[in-house]
């Protein structure tokens, strides 16, 4: 039985779901894998475009890629096939982790893994922290802009929200000449 | 009335973040303190949680939160509406604006809003610090007040080898859930 395009669709987008572990980049290998290798569908290239794309918007960035490639290829129905072909596996996967740990949680063992394991997750955020101020602090303006929202959050308990829109406005402002 | 208000809150959750995973954290611990859904260890679990699962972070963290909030249902609709505002302006994008990521002001705004999701992220890094490597609640008025000598060794062992040998994390996390259980 031959499956409607959508169905390929939410198909192929599941396994990427499925197969991303820790989001982002990790995806883009196995977009390549589903869509282009196997499939055919598009080129690396439009996979590529819609990426960059999909960094511009808001949300997450396997669910906006998702979005553009099932457009491209079958309209908006293929744009929902995608987007929930893409988190169905989370659903399920987190709905059985979550529901084991909540059993598991009081255990000293589960307790001592996750003291070592808060730790593991505060040294992989300065590591990332450290990869973002190389690619997005590139002048002082950029290092006003994160130390603000910084002090702002942290000493004043300001909105991560408000954080946000006043530095989008502001960056349009300070950058509108700057960029090509 | 409390389910819509808690969907919502993911809806904005999800027209506010810009830069994917990491870039969440910082919005999703704002409202979950708020809420509170979950405390600040808690937190930082659900983190690593998220990180070593399949699936996107943002996602995994939003259907965990909307399991324990409000059971399958509660998954579901937390996943949903945090993809939501971003998939109906992708749909925009898609139809009408060509090269939208490639105009200066769309361009102009995302580098102001990078440089604060930087700083944001920052806060949510110190406040894992503070449930991490101290015992207790950690504060930063006494920096070394309740500092775990323990604790600190690991991080540091950590950040070593995470920038030697750049694996991926969900290595470091079995690791760690290990070492924790050797350690105390």
């Amino acid at each position: 039985m031959e499956l409607k395009k959508w169905q390929q669709l939410y198909v192929a987008f599941f396994k990427v779901g499925l197969l991303t572990i820790g989001g982002g980049y990790a995806m883009l290998p196995i977009i390549e894998r589903e869509i282009v290798m196997d499939k055919k569908w598009l080129t690396m290239d439009e996979i590529l475009e819609s990426y960059s794309v999909a960094q511009s918007l808001p949300g997450v960035i396997a669910s906006n890629t998702a979005v553009f490639v099932g457009y491209k290829l079958a309209g908006v129905g293929g744009a929902i096939a995608c987007a929930l072909g893409v988190i169905t596996p989370s659903i399920l996967i987190i709905l059985g982790v979550a529901a084991v740990f909540k059993q598991l949680e009081s255990l000293e063992i589960v307790q001592n893994a996750f003291k070592g394991i808060r730790i593991v997750v505060l040294a992989l955020l300065c590591h990332s922290m450290v990869r973002m101020v190389k690619t997005s602090i590139k002048d002082y303006m950029a290092f006003l802009i994160a130390l603000s929202g910084f002090v702002f959050v942290m000493f004043y308990n300001g909105s991560p929200i408000i954080t946000i829109v006043i530095a989008g406005i502001v960056g349009a402002f300070v950058y509108k000449g700057k960029v090509k | 009335m409390v389910f819509i208000r808690f969907i919502l809150e993911f809806v904005k959750i999800g027209a506010f973040t810009y830069g994917g995973g990491l870039a969440m954290i910082p919005l999703l611990r704002s409202v979950a303190i708020e809420h509170s859904w979950l405390t600040n260890a808690e937190f930082a679990n659900l983190i690593a949680i998220a990180q070593s699962t399949p699936g996107p972070i943002a996602i995994n963290m939003a259907t965990f939160i909307g399991f324990q909030q409000y059971g399958v249902m509660g998954a579901i609709a937390a996943s949903i509406a945090v993809i939501l505002p971003a998939f109906l302006m992708a749909l925009i994008v898609a139809r009408f604006l060509n090269h939208f990521n490639e105009h200066p002001i769309v361009k102009a705004t995302l580098l102001g809003l990078k440089a604060a999701v930087i700083g944001l992220l920052a806060t949510a890094t110190l406040q894992v610090a503070l449930v991490s490597l101290y015992t207790g609640q950690g504060n930063f008025i006494n920096i070394f007040n309740g500092l775990e000598f323990k604790a600190v060794a690991l991080f540091l062992f950590f950040i070593v080898v995470i920038y030697k040998y750049k694996k991926h994390p969900i290595y470091y996390i079995i690791l760690a859930g290990l070492l924790g259980n050797i350690i105390w």
